[in-house]
């Protein structure tokens, strides 16, 4: 190994740090997001209102219900309601995923705590708030008042605490 | 008739001439019997009429003396006697005569006529007799003596003489009449008979001649046919002569060439036995080769059966090598699933963390680790799933590559089966051909030792169309003699025109 092969990797190494000390550099306030992908779509709720990440196992599914809800699971004793995100956020199916995760979201302040079925979960990321970009006004469609905007990487930012405590998801059957 | 038309010219003129010969001879036997017969019946007409007119003389004579007498006797004494003596003497000469004449026949009479003109002789020399006795009596002037005598005897006698003449007269008349009639018949028969059979014979001379004639003409026809084919043969002969010779040459010519050629073909015979000799050789290597060659089938035929084996070997072994990488799919299937929860796992320990807030920084860097390692693990079972699929492909592939191997060493071990077949056909053949090749080389060799008798022949053909060119020409003059001599045939025809 000769002197200019040392200074190649070193290079890349230097290259490769600079990649990291990017995301640990931070002057202005970050959020925690967790990253999820509903039909190819990546989507991202804030961590703060995530209580935990399971694997769909035990649906029971319960009748006289809206379409969104798909049935409840038994989370360590705790009856936990699960609902379908590709209805709520009015997704077309594209195929069938079995690798379906729910993120079991809870408000702690109004007692509120559910689950939503997603495709897959992509990871925690840190976003800063001038990385969300609002979301066009002409655009009116359903779900609209929970998007919070989006990433120049094309994420979708739910606004998380607007969704949990809207009244669309109460249930009035009960 | 048809034994006459079939028959030679020459027999046919002799039998004509001797059937002429035959018909003359015979008229001149006719006309000499003919001649003959009336010298014959003119004597005895000349007899029988010398006779019967002599009689007649005497019955005059008789008469006459007679009336005389008688005269005298009634006259008597004025009767004259010298008339009657000189009378009478004439009457007795040519009595005298005429019965000198019948006695002249007498040796020609038969024998009654004969006694008949006896007795009447006999009466006569009676009556002259008497007469004389008369006569006397009449000079001596006895007249009634005289008539007593007359009375008495010589009229009985004249009278019977008389008779006897007139018979004797009749039958000689009656002969005459009845040879006249006879030498009529006879005269009339030859009159008939010659001219008719002279006749026949002109008719039969005739016919000779024509036949002659028409079958000169004939011949003369024919000959003519002949000369005319001599000639045109003559002609044809000249020409093929000349054919003839010009055909020599261009055979003498083709001769040469042909004596080359059978150079050429007896040095290609020598070449063919030295190639049917190789041949053999050649075929025996073979014979032995296909036999080298049926035990290398055999033994092919044991490997393809150890290639079969150690091809069920190989699928036994596939077909483990399958089911264990499905095992190992599995197993890689749990693998990802403990990496998705490990994943998981991360992710809510990284909820957590953030939860925590500053005290849990580190424990979000962890979870961060953590998360990595079982996206790395993801990626390994990926990319073990990959390296499966390609092993199952491959397994695949290799379960239909002996799979193929099998029936390749099945139908391996026909072929060879079926070349082991052919070879002993081989073996067959080159034996044939070895058999062949033999027979090729003694028939060169017989071809060869034919080749050299057929130079001999050769000359011997040049030497004979020299002496046929020789003989063309001979051939030429003697069609032109040919030729000469129809002509001249011809000539001779026309001056004998028949």
């Amino acid at each position: 190994m000769n002197i200019s092969d040392k200074e190649i990797l070193k290079r890349r190494a230097t290259k490769l740090a600079k990649k990291t000390n990017v995301e640990t550099e931070q002057n202005e306030e970050q959020i925690f997001m967790l990253c999820f992908e509903l039909a190819s779509q990546r989507y991202c709720l804030d961590t703060s209102f995530i209580k935990e990440v399971l694997v769909l196992k035990d649906l029971t599914p319960i009748p006289n219900t809206p379409d969104f809800v798909i049935g409840v699971i038994n989370v360590r004793g705790q009856i936990l309601a699960v609902y379908n995100a590709k209805k709520i956020f009015n997704v077309k199916e594209i195929g069938i995923k079995d690798q379906n995760k729910v993120i079991v979201l809870k408000d702690n302040d109004k007692d509120i705590e559910f689950g939503i079925l997603v495709d897959g979960i992509i990871g925690n990321i840190k976003l800063s708030l001038h990385e969300i970009e609002s979301i066009p006004d002409s655009l009116n469609e359903t779900g609209k008042e929970y998007l919070k905007g989006i990433t120049d990487n094309g994420i979708i930012v739910i606004n998380t605490k607007g969704f949990i405590e809207s009244q669309f998801l109460v249930i009035k059957q009960f | 008739m048809s034994f006459f038309k079939d028959s030679s010219l020459r027999t046919k003129m002799i039998t004509s001439v001797l059937a002429l010969f035959i018909i003359a001879t015979i008229v001149l036997f006719l006309a000499y019997f003919f001649l003959h017969n009336i010298v014959k019946t003119e004597k005895e007409q000349d007899k029988f009429s010398t006779v019967s007119l002599n009689t007649v003389k005497l019955r005059a004579n008789v008469n006459q003396t007679r009336i005389i007498i008688l005269e005298a006797i009634s006259q008597k004494e004025k009767f004259n006697k010298d008339v009657i003596s000189k009378t009478i003497f004439d009457t007795k000469v040519i009595s005298e005569n005429s019965i000198k004449e019948i006695s002249k026949y007498n040796q020609d009479q038969n024998e009654t006529d004969l006694l008949q003109i006896n007795d009447v002789i006999q009466f006569l020399t009676l009556y002259y007799e008497n007469l004389n006795k008369q006569i006397d009596l009449i000079e001596k002037g006895k007249y009634d003596e005289l008539v007593q005598f007359d009375e008495s005897i010589q009229k009985v006698i004249s009278s019977k003489l008389n008779d006897k003449l007139i018979e004797l007269g009749k039958m000689q008349d009656n002969k005459l009449r009845n040879l006249s009639d006879g030498s009529q018949n006879t005269s009339v028969f030859a009159l008939w008979t010659i001219p008719s059979l002279i006749v026949f014979a002109l008719i039969l001379f005739f016919f000779i001649v024509y036949w002659i004639s028409a079958a000169l003409r004939n011949i003369q026809k024919e000959v003519n046919d002949g000369i005319e084919i001599l000639s045109e043969s003559a002609t044809n002969i000249l020409t093929s002569a000349t054919e003839v010779s010009t055909g020599t040459t261009e055979t003498a010519t083709a001769l040469t060439e042909n004596t080359t050629t059978i150079e050429e073909i007896r040095q290609t015979a020598m070449v063919a036995n030295q190639k049917a000799v190789k041949v053999v050789e050649i075929s025996q290597l073979s014979a032995k080769t296909a036999l080298n060659g049926k035990d290398s089938v055999m033994e092919t035929i044991e490997g393809m059966k150890k290639i079969s084996v150690q091809m069920d070997m190989i699928s036994e072994s596939v077909i483990k090598l399958s089911e264990q990488s499905r095992v190992i799919g599995e197993i890689t299937s749990s693998v990802n699933d403990l990496a998705d929860q490990s994943n998981l796992l991360a992710v809510n320990a990284a909820i957590e963390a953030a939860k925590a807030g500053d005290q849990g920084k580190g424990f979000a860097v962890v979870a961060q680790e953590i998360r990595s390692l079982a996206e790395q693990s993801k990626q390994a079972t990926t990319q073990v799933k990959d390296i499966l699929n390609d092993i199952q492909k491959a397994v695949n592939q290799a379960v239909m590559a002996t799979e193929q191997g099998a029936k390749a060493v099945e139908s391996g071990s026909k072929l060879a089966l079926q070349s082991g077949d052919v070879i002993q056909l081989m073996t067959d053949s080159a034996n044939e051909a070895a058999n062949s090749a033999i027979q090729i080389s003694a028939s060169s060799q017989q071809q060869m030792a034919g080749m050299e008798q057929i130079v001999p022949a050769m000359e011997n053909i040049r030497k004979a169309i020299e002496q046929n060119v020789v003989g063309t020409k001979q051939t030429q003059e003697a069609a032109n003699k040919l030729n000469e001599l129809g002509v001249s045939l011809k000539n001779m025809l026309i001056k004998y025109k028949v």
